[in-house]
């Protein structure tokens, strides 16, 4: 089966984009598995109640007869119950499924336009394709809103919203991606990374237990820490106290150093605050940005004593002698120590290091790649299209006629790489060239006297129009260089072979 | 012809019920649905055997011996089927939820083992810098003014802007250049084309489909006298200019069907397969006109990532096995063959001899006899200018006074 345009075959789609079968499929296995509690539940209560059903109407009285009439009618309103949390279930289920029938619907649109071999049919798929990625790329990444109050609500789920979930909507593509698990865990990510909120990660953690101690996760431990901290840090002792019992101790196997840290933590906690961060720290930092050795002296800045103290022996002063308080007598005794691993653990970056560890966990439970599938393929695809004269842009010499100078750049010269665009440009500078073996040129190629390679029937096309467009006048069998605007006669034409 | 795809369809087809749209535990809810009834139709009868013998205690106790044997028996066969029914559910349920759970492992086997075969995050190597965020956002901005703006559920000039600016953030230097457009396109979609006409230029193709389409429309409404006289005196005399545009061609059949009181089974259809083709052609039209890029830059650059992946994972597999490793800095390790017209952008050039691309550093230069060859290789075989060369590739000698650089230019 060929390409119409060397595009992968659709196999080839299927295992790139297995996770959107992986994760419907994930979430009806948990379905089923729901529905299989449900009924074990079931099953063993109504036995229980059979037998005691049994055990009544055994003794064949009236009375107990009537006993054994109201107990029927209580096991009926529960098996009414049991059938409607079935139905919900098989709610779910049947959406769930559908998602996967739409996605295979999917896939074989693109079966079906390389068999018919519809150039135009597969652009649009592809296009969906990219929409798709757009999609999944500002799902994950954009700020969830909450729903304005005036709109209605129809489901749950939908009271935040997200502008991909929304793009997505509007696109009609909202069934191909699993919009809910990734919004989920873009929920989860800000609430740690910008409101420093430790609770959704708490209650998922306690929903996904069974999971995370399979892939023996530091991710509990690293959240607890991250609570006991907090807790630290707005000096709640006795709360940190207890956290450290109920939830740490647990933890004294397998990470005993880290626990150790942190009740050290708890005494030295006063002597890390912020003020015992030193000045000298600021001045010296650009320098560690800037890198190598070379740079950090040239670029040293010595500016008050301090600093001439700490860049030839390299040991900080003490500020006591400028700056002393109560907290820092206590910090100036401990000055000596080695701090830096409870800065570590005070430090702001935590937080966002403990989102990652719960993306990367989060991701790998649905068999989701961790990292944006729009930078994979912007990555590969910027470095493919890159070639070694992008980036440089031609320069025009412009003409006295405003008009044809407008005519020619923004039409027949203009540039329309999407390497070069505005927005790629800054990003392509890091990337690798595409690798070439091949000249790509054009056909009947033919230099000009001042060395400016055509194609030839473009050339004659360009003045042709120029003529037509009352742009400027052009005698028979001239031509005009759009670069530097001379005229040339076809006879000055040099066909050029450039094997 | 795919091979995966049919097998995945076989075995999800698996999650449902023989022969019917009800996924597998839809059973379940039968079985109980059905148990559920028969528990109350046993009640039922229990009920009325309490009555039975109340009323016959009330009576007279020794009338009929018979009558409460009788009763006793039923009674026993009720008590015979309530436990009948339980066991069957228990049992079906049961059977049904493991043929299930199975069906799912067969699944999920299938996906591991058929679907999985590279880990996505290994693929992406050159990362792109985190402060290429706010350009990544600019144009994903541009795609969606560019692809998304005929399908907001917002009208006018500034409130599409507004919404473009809460909703994603776009900012207005991008949305407004594709605001006149979405409202043309929203007008289209809404089977109002008085914009669009006004908009399309006398004569132009766009014009043509346009009247193709207001006309098909009207004769949805199913007016034939409206209609023929739309197309006698509003269809421009240029409509007849080419023959294989004629608005008449398309339209004749559709008439004559309709003034015959046919009925137009597809007229749905090809209204919007039309509806479809002016829109197209009119975005076409109004990006050439107003300088923008017919396809956005993510989208080209996102589609030539796609066709890359496959060199890629070939060149990670031929990596592994034979040991190779990343060998250029600055270039990608491997050839990608691109279509057309993700190559017209810069012509690349090969020098023949050293086989590099040309750059700004070592640019083309030409021969007396019209070959090219990059400077590098010309100041080798010259040997820095100091003696004449032969050329490569013909008998001719060459010295470097004699040679010229070049530039390719694509138009």
């Amino acid at each position: 089966m060929g390409s119409l345009f060397n595009e992968p075959s659709t196999d080839f789609h299927l295992k790139l984009n297995e996770q959107l079968f992986q994760i419907p499929h994930e979430l009806l296995r948990k379905n089923v598995k729901l529905v299989q509690r449900l009924i074990d539940k079931e099953s063993q209560g109504l036995n229980a109640d059979f037998q005691e059903l049994n055990a009544l109407l055994a003794e064949n009285t009236l009375d107990q007869d009537k006993v054994a009439l109201a107990k029927l009618g209580e096991l009926i309103a529960r098996v009414d119950t049991f059938e409607k949390k079935l139905n919900s279930r098989l709610k779910e289920d049947m959406q769930l499924l559908n998602r996967i029938k739409q996605r295979v619907a999917f896939f074989q649109e693109l079966e079906d336009a390389k068999n018919l071999k519809d150039q135009s049919r597969l652009a649009s798929w592809y296009q969906k394709y990219a929409n798709l990625l757009i999609g999944d790329y500002l799902i994950r990444n954009s700020r969830i809103k909450a729903r304005e109050l005036n709109e209605d609500v129809q489901l749950e789920d939908d009271k935040s919203w997200n502008p991909g979930v929304i793009f997505l909507k509007q696109q009609h593509l909202d069934d191909l991606l699993d919009h809910d698990i990734l919004l989920a865990a873009n929920r989860i990510s800000k609430s740690l990374t910008e409101e420093h909120d430790l609770n959704p990660l708490i209650k998922w953690i306690g929903e996904n237990r069974s999971f995370l101690k399979k892939r023996c996760s530091i991710l509990e431990f690293e959240s607890r820490l991250q609570e006991y901290v907090e807790l630290l840090k707005t000096g709640d002792f006795r709360g940190a106290i207890d956290c450290f019992q109920q939830f740490l101790l647990q933890f004294m196997e397998t990470n005993f150093e880290d626990l150790k840290l942190a009740s050290g933590l708890l005494v030295f906690i006063k002597s890390c605050e912020q003020p015992s961060k030193p000045t000298t720290e600021e001045i010296i930092d650009p320098q560690i940005i800037a890198g190598d050795e070379f740079s950090k002296e040239s670029n040293l800045v010595l500016k008050t004593k301090a600093d001439v103290h700490q860049h030839f022996f390299h040991r900080r002063v003490f500020k006591g002698a400028t700056n002393v308080t109560d907290t820092f007598k206590f910090s100036h005794l401990t000055r000596n120590m080695n701090f830096a691993r409870y800065t570590d653990l005070l430090n702001i970056k935590r937080w966002s290091d403990l989102s990652q560890l719960f993306l990367k966990e989060y991701y790998s439970m649905y068999g989701i790649s961790h990292l944006d599938p729009l930078l994979m393929y912007l990555s590969l695809g910027i470095s493919t299209l890159k070639t070694k004269e992008c980036l440089h842009g031609t320069e025009f010499l412009s003409s006295n006629n405003k008009e044809l100078d407008h005519y020619i750049h923004s039409g027949v010269l203009r540039n329309t790489c999407p390497v070069c665009s505005d927005e790629f440009a800054p990003i392509a500078k890091e990337l690798p060239y595409a690798h070439h073996t091949q000249s790509k040129l054009f056909e009947n190629p033919v230099m000009l006297p001042n060395g400016n390679i055509y194609d030839m029937k473009k050339l004659k096309m360009l003045s042709a129009a120029l003529v037509r467009e009352n742009l400027f006048s052009l005698k028979d069998h001239e031509v005009m260089d759009p670069i530097d605007k001379r005229i040339f006669s076809e006879s000055e034409f040099v066909t050029m072979y450039p094997t | 012809m795919s091979i995966l795809l049919p097998v995945l369809k076989l075995e999800l087809d698996k999650l449902y019920e023989d022969g019917s749209q009800e996924p597998l535990i839809h059973k379940c809810k039968e079985d109980t649905h059905e148990f559920k009834t028969q528990l109350k139709k046993l009640k039922a009868h229990l009920n009325k055997h309490i009555h039975e013998v109340e009323a016959s205690t009330g009576i007279n106790n020794n009338s009929n011996v018979e009558e409460s044997k009788k009763r006793l028996r039923r009674r026993e066969l009720v008590v015979e089927k309530l436990n009948k029914a339980h066991r069957q559910w228990d049992h079906s349920v049961k059977r049904n939820c493991k043929h299930t759970a199975q069906q799912h492992t067969r699944i999920n086997k299938f996906l591991n083992h058929k679907m999985h075969e590279f880990d996505l995050d290994l693929v992406y190597v050159n990362k792109l810098p985190p402060e290429s965020r706010a350009n990544i956002d600019r144009a994903i901005s541009f795609h969606i003014s560019r692809y998304n703006v005929g399908n907001l559920p917002a009208n006018g000039r500034q409130e599409i802007i507004q919404y473009l600016n809460q909703v994603y953030g776009i900012t207005e230097d991008i949305s407004e250049k594709f605001v006149q457009m979405g409202q043309i396109v929203q007008d289209m979609k809404q089977g109002d084309t008085s914009s669009c006409v006004k908009w399309s230029r006398d004569g132009s193709l766009l014009q043509f489909e346009l009247y193709a389409l207001n006309a098909m429309q009207l004769f949805q409404h199913g007016d034939v006298l409206q209609t023929y006289e739309y197309l006698t005196e509003n269809v421009p005399a240029s409509a007849f200019k080419y023959r294989q545009l004629q608005v008449i061609t398309q339209v004749s059949p559709l008439l004559t069907q309709l003034l015959l009181g046919q009925k137009i089974d597809d007229l749905e259809e090809k209204i919007q397969l039309q509806l479809n083709k002016c829109i197209s052609l009119f975005t076409k039209e109004y990006c050439s006109q107003n300088k923008l890029p017919y396809d956005s830059a993510l989208f080209l650059i996102i589609l030539s990532g796609v066709i890359s992946f496959q060199f890629f994972i070939k060149y990670q597999s031929i990596r592994a096995s034979a040991h190779v490793d990343w060998t250029t800095e600055d270039e990608l390790p491997f050839d990608v063959t691109l279509p057309e017209f993700l190559t017209h952008f810069h012509p690349i050039f090969i020098c023949p001899v050293l086989k590099e691309e040309t750059t700004l550093e070592n640019p083309p230069y030409s021969l007396p006899c019209h070959h090219i060859l990059s400077k590098k290789s010309l100041d080798r075989l010259s040997k820095n200018g100091t003696c004449t060369f032969k050329c490569p590739y013909c008998p001719v000698n060459a010295s470097k006074a004699k040679t010229g650089r070049v530039n390719f230019v694509m138009l």
